[in-house]
């Protein structure tokens, strides 16, 4: 930056202006989405908050991974794997392993809901198991496990804005504002669109990245043997070259449990009831996995700020905010336009997720609570007016919570999210496939889930970052009384166990008392595709060519 | 009340030979067979979740210690055991 004699000389002109053009391109993508492939009115949830429940496998591809792919996954894996090394790589295996299962399952939940016009999981819980109490447990637990994931896109959005010399509030709150205003006016729409623009750029930059800083910064080798001089210094134990032996189950219970937990959320459920057919979700596992490939990259490029001799910014707090690590990097390494495609393409990252986030937060609130214990009859225009004023207040509470609180608050309850989310997979996934758990038996389950959970995750102290409580999501298990040694589990795997047992211990004792517990589903609901009897005929759009699978 | 919130009329029982492997007891069409192909995803989780089989730095790939290019290995492996899935269980 250099010594210059006013503070604005500070802002790196060209980078900014790169940022705002293409921020711009997307606010006007945003609005105009509106009338794209617009159905007949959009007065109703289905077409606000699931864009017409009509999307192909292109459409579905851009959507679904800009969902789950977020700027916040972007900047903080890569900071993981600059701060602690191998066990950040978590998020491979995690992201390979995510689809095959979703291939299996998510077909069946696409079905029973298009043939009962479920618009969320909690929703299907409704109809599935026939307990309101039930669904409203479902529906709480995604609206919170959802909030702080939305207010962490702007750690995203932040970290981009002070690598560009912007500090303050402001920048984030106009991105905010401008994001609310067109996803009330285009609904599904906006996202699905915009993340067309979203992915195009990450895959440019990312491409682009990992050719062209190895080759600057001399190759793998040395970007490697500079991580393991720094590892090698570093007194933690916890970092280093390999995954340290008492870490093993704890990397592969975390991939397993994210990947469990994924699919669960809110937002996830939107991309994929969004979808036109049973069929455009199959194809879309298979073509996927080309994000996951693209965060491994990105994973890598945490390495080579260590080999390129990367300091964090400090954060609001006055602690060294590793957030900024890779948009450092990018700054360092890039020639400014690139560099500002870059933070465009993280920027506009965090929009497409948090507007799909919010989308599914209103949707939550409007069918599990609103229509359910305030207005019984409420008419789908009515629900989707309800809902698109929810999403103007889910994102406003974003942002509150995020300039008025410490941004590490987020960061834990997002900690939080992703353990309790996993304690809805009983009543969400198993239910897909049997009713044998009895709906007081998933409360129940689910309730002794979230407790144990959050008391784990409070007696986890980070002796690294020096704090007492919500340290990590690894539990050790000698807490438990079953290892003396320093092994642990991801949190939300063992909380999932206690969940299960309990959800299966009660279902036992009342397994003869069903009544007042209906099933509104049966067993073919589930196998339905789009065109068969009693499945709800979308108007056809034009056909588009077929996604060649796995090719990215 | 069983919770049905399309609005439309239920699916009516459709009377008929039950086909087997063709359609189900009210005629609806299979769109999924042989499942059993749904074992080959047990593949990925096995080599993907058990790191004591790649934690280790060789051999190398372009300088990439073995732990992080056998991992990215696998997306590839998983999307073409996907497709494979994808072919061998679609339905009429």
């Amino acid at each position: 930056m250099g010594s210059h004699l006013f503070t604005l000389a500070a802002i790196k002109g060209v980078e900014l202006a790169i940022f705002i053009f293409l921020f711009a391109v997307v606010t006007v993508l945003g609005f105009v989405a509106a009338r794209w492939r617009r159905g007949e009115t959009l007065e109703h949830l289905d077409e606000w908050g699931l864009g017409g429940r009509n999307f192909g496998s292109w459409i579905s591809w851009f959507l679904i991974g800009g969902d789950l792919y977020t700027a916040y996954t972007f900047v903080a894996v890569p900071a993981l794997l600059f701060g602690s090394r191998a066990v950040g790589f978590f998020a491979v295996p995690y992201t390979i392993i995510i689809f095959p299962m979703a291939f299996i399952v998510a077909p069946r939940l696409w079905s029973v809901a298009h043939r009962h016009g479920y618009v969320t999981p909690a929703d299907f819980v409704r109809g599935r198991h026939g307990s309101p109490t039930l669904a409203l447990m479902i529906a709480l637990t995604g609206i919170v496990a959802t909030m702080p994931y939305i207010a962490l896109q702007l750690v995203g959005i932040g970290a981009v804005m002070r690598t560009m010399g912007i500090s303050g509030e402001w920048p984030l709150i106009i991105a905010f504002v401008i994001l609310a205003a067109y996803t009330y006016q285009s609904g599904l729409r906006a996202p699905a669109l915009i993340a067309f623009v979203k992915d195009a750029l990450i895959y440019i930059v990312v491409l682009v990245a990992v050719i062209y800083i190895p080759i600057k910064l001399g190759g793998f080798g040395d970007i490697f043997s500079a991580a393991d001089a720094k590892f090698a210094k570093s007194p933690a134990p916890a970092d280093g070259t390999l995954l340290a032996d008492p870490q093993v189950l704890g990397y592969s219970t975390l991939a397993f449990g994210s990947a469990l937990a994924l699919f669960l959320y809110p937002h996830s459920v939107t991309g994929l009831l969004a979808t036109r057919s049973r069929d455009t979700i199959r194809r879309n596992m298979a073509a996927l996995p080309a994000y996951s490939f693209v965060l491994g990259l990105l994973a890598l490029l945490g390495l080579m700020a260590i080999k390129a001799g990367v300091t964090p910014l400090t954060g609001s707090n006055g602690k060294p905010d590793v957030n900024t690590v890779v948009p450092l990097l990018f700054d360092k390494m890039f020639p400014d336009w690139f560099a500002g495609i870059a933070f465009a393409a993280i920027g506009i990252g965090a929009l497409v997720p948090a507007a799909i986030m919010s989308i599914a937060a209103a949707n939550l609130f409007t069918r599990n609570i609103y229509k359910e214990y305030m207005r019984r009859d409420a008419s789908p225009a009515e629900e989707a007016r309800v809902s698109r004023l929810a999403s103007l207040v889910v994102k406003a509470g974003a942002v509150v919570v995020i300039l008025v609180l410490d941004p590490q608050f987020s960061i834990d309850l997002q900690l939080i999210g992703g353990v309790i989310i996993v304690q809805t997979l009983p009543a969400v996934a198993i239910g897909l496939y049997t009713r044998a758990l009895h709906a007081w038996g998933l409360i129940a389950g689910w309730a002794c889930g979230l407790v144990a959970g959050l008391y784990m995750l409070y007696d986890t102290p980070n002796p690294v970052t020096g704090k007492a409580h919500f340290g990590g999501a690894q539990y050790a298990l000698s807490k438990l009384g079953l290892t003396d040694g320093k092994t642990t589990l991801y949190t939300g795997i063992l909380a999932l166990a206690l969940n299960l047992i309990v959800a299966i211990v009660v279902s036992l004792a009342l397994r003869s008392r069903r009544r007042g517990f209906e099933d509104a589903t049966t067993p073919d609901d589930y196998l339905v595709e789009a065109g068969d009897p009693g499945v709800k005929d979308l108007d056809a759009a034009p056909e588009e060519a077929p996604v060649t699978a796995g090719r990215p | 009340m069983a919770y049905d919130a399309s609005g439309e009329e239920r699916f009516t029982r459709q009377e008929g030979p039950p086909g087997p492997g063709t359609t189900t007891r009210r005629g609806v069409p299979v769109h999924d067979r042989n499942h059993g192909w749904y074992w080959l995803f047990a593949i990925p989780f096995v080599f993907t979740l058990l790191p004591w089989i790649y934690n280790k730095n060789s051999p190398e790939l372009f300088g990439i210690p073995f732990f992080y290019w056998y991992q990215m290995a696998w997306v590839p492996i998983t999307v073409v055991l996907t497709i494979l899935v994808y072919i061998k269980t679609k339905g009429g």
